[in-house]
């Protein structure tokens, strides 16, 4: 992902990276690297940051963490457990779609939702 | 004619009479009418063209192909403000949420008082946004494609008395698959992907793609073409010089990229606005977990927006991303994300969008880097909280087990109780997490060079031959989805333009 970026924002995420595993020490939180901490330890060493007070430490996890964390959930064993299936979902909104096209109509079984007179 | 990086080992050097910089709602909007009045035109994109079967919810495949810079794009402030924008053939209709709306009257009103220019107004602009529209394909959703995030909006400001305006939709038979946001894959949404750009190729345009523009190529104090180097894709270094010469030059890359390319010229006098007034209709999200299946990633991506608090200018809608986009905006690592996450189904994005109360600014730094301003005011503060908390009292109205918050130091509230407690002592603006996708008005539109960037037709002032059609024309922001006031600026720009330049080719 880092190819894609102007060269000095993708210079700046690798220093980024690095930063926030020194980031124990800086903060004199731990005397250990973050990737050397327990991960209950390292968890809330990077929660305490994202929850700053300073937006520099803030939008430096925010980086950080949106890189690590969107390549983690876009994964399909991380969406399996997650119960989340899109592929067959897509599958059969593209036939329903296709069908319209060719000028026929939505059955019942092809409408999303079912909570609003519930919740009405 | 679509073309691409190897295209242009065979030779850089193309003659057009118009080349268009950008293919989103401006650029393409503006190349199609212009290539239909029989003109030849030339569209240069930065990014790739991607077939609509492309498209999937993956964000490690997708955010790098149509986003800028892999969404690392951020407006400096206090707090900053992370932008997202497209780079692709289609640009940002890409990616957005396909929302139809036209600038509301007030607005337009507003335009034609402050510039002058009375066919800004509502009658002015009238047949453009006709034209738009049909292009388009603007619509309601049908009943079928309505998700449960939808519906939980509708009965919770139902139940809240709360006005709630369904949404006009860019879209054709659109079924509710949500991943608007990384690429409609059924081509119901009527981008400029699947709408202007096919009309303009069969009206004889060809796309350069994969080529960032540097400068403007200016003879005789005229713009007559461009010039920038093509973007290898394997490697993603430039490395073939590329230059389009033509009769006018029309930029279109949106109100952060076209006052970044104008600049390099200096130009922008004698109002020295260029780049100023840039307007960004920041907002934040509210995530809500809810004790039952929710599955908000079925459904349209957003069916209608709550309107109770227009006056104040907040706006409210649902508008789930996949889990590869939800993660970056979760305000956990760890067991901490999990937690949250493994409850992907029952999890609700919602958001507040505030109309701006101030302007920043648009300018060049160094190494390249575009350099976004803008800070928000103590009124913005005061709204977004009220936003947020108006919208998780919503969600815990409807049930709602716990809400994340926008919030660096509040990120969860469990009860209404928990909203009570949150106020701008307690939640200084610097905290708050803001978001943006509508960037405006960077090279306003006007009747007088001292008070406007570009003049009625949409020509720079300060230099003949360039045209400006996107977002960055906006006088002022305008408190709705901006696409289809872009398109119809554009159109307009586009007509006076094509009448301009017959008029000299008969001559």
């Amino acid at each position: 992902m880092l190819q894609y970026m102007v060269p000095i924002v993708a210079f700046s995420f690798v220093v980024g990276v690095i930063l926030v595993d020194w980031a124990p020490l800086f903060r004199l939180s731990a005397w250990r690297r973050i990737q050397n901490l327990d991960r209950d330890r390292a968890e809330r060493v990077l929660t305490d940051m994202g929850e700053s007070r300073s937006p520099l430490v803030r939008t430096l996890i925010l980086g950080v963490r949106g890189i690590v964390l969107s390549t983690f959930y876009d994964q399909d064993e991380v969406h399996d457990a997650m119960g989340w299936r899109p592929l067959p979902f897509f599958s059969a909104r593209v036939a329903l779609r296709n069908r319209l096209l060719a000028g026929g109509t939505a059955e019942p079984q092809d409408h999303l939702g079912t909570r609003l007179d519930e919740s009405a | 004619m679509i073309l691409r990086h190897d295209d242009y080992l065979r030779g850089g050097r193309f003659d057009t009479d118009v080349v268009v910089v950008g293919t989103g709602a401006g650029g393409a909007a503006a190349g199609a009418e212009l290539a239909e009045a029989g003109l030849e035109v030339t569209f240069v994109e930065e990014g790739s063209h991607h077939a609509t079967t492309s498209f999937n919810p993956y964000a490690t495949e997708t955010v790098p192909r149509i986003y800028r810079d892999a969404s690392s794009t951020i407006i400096f402030g206090r707090p900053d403000i992370p932008y997202l924008e497209g780079r692709c053939v289609g640009g940002s209709t890409v990616l957005n949420g396909g929302m139809a709306y036209r600038a509301p009257e007030h607005v337009l009103d507003g335009w034609a008082k402050t510039t002058g220019l009375d066919d800004l107004g509502p009658k002015g602009l009238e047949p453009f946004f006709e034209r738009v529209e049909a292009r388009v394909r603007v619509g309601h959703q049908m009943e079928a494609s309505i998700g449960d995030d939808s519906r939980i909006m509708v009965a919770g400001a139902k139940k809240l008395g709360w006005k709630y305006e369904v949404n006009r939709r860019n879209q054709e038979h659109c079924v509710g698959v949500n991943n608007c946001v990384f690429g409609c894959p059924t081509g119901a949404k009527q981008s400029s992907l699947v709408t202007y750009v096919p009309r303009a190729l069969s009206s004889g345009a060809r796309i350069l793609t994969e080529i960032r523009v540097e400068r403007l190529l200016i003879e005789r104090g005229r713009a007559v073409g461009i010039a920038g180097r093509a973007v290898n894709p394997r490697t993603r270094k430039p490395d073939i010089d590329v230059e389009v010469r033509a009769r006018a030059v029309v930029v279109a890359a949106g109100a952060i990229q076209t006052p970044y390319l104008l600049l390099r010229h200096k130009l922008g006098r004698p109002s020295r606005r260029l780049g100023k007034n840039f307007l960004c209709h920041p907002n934040v999200k509210v995530l809500a977990v809810y004790p039952f299946d929710v599955n908000a990633w079925q459904g349209v991506n957003q069916f209608g927006q709550i309107r109770e608090f227009d006056g104040e200018g907040i706006l409210m809608a649902e508008n789930m991303v996949p889990p590869g986009a939800l993660a970056a905006l979760i305000p956990r690592v760890g067991r901490g994300a999990w937690d949250l996450m493994r409850r992907y189904n029952q999890i609700m994005a919602t958001g507040v969008l505030v109309e701006d109360s101030t302007t920043g600014t648009v300018s060049r730094g160094p190494f390249g880097l575009v350099v976004p301003r803008y800070d928000i005011t103590a009124y913005d503060h005061a709204r977004f909280l009220k936003g947020a908390r108006l919208l998780a009292e919503l969600h815990f109205l409807m049930g709602a087990e716990y809400v994340v918050l926008p919030f660096a130091q509040h990120p969860i509230a469990t009860s209404i109780d928990d909203l009570s407690r949150l106020d701008v002592t307690t939640v200084p603006a610097r905290s708050l997490e803001l978001l943006t996708v509508h960037m405006m008005g960077t090279a306003a539109i006007g009747a007088t060079p001292e008070s406007s960037v570009v003049d009625p037709n949409g020509q720079l002032w300060d230099l003949p031959g360039c045209y400006v059609a996107d977002a960055s024309l906006f006088p002022t922001a305008i408190g709705r989805n901006p696409q289809i006031t872009i398109m119809a600026l554009a159109t307009r720009v586009a007509h006076r333009l094509s009448d301009t330049l017959k008029v000299k080719s008969a001559a």
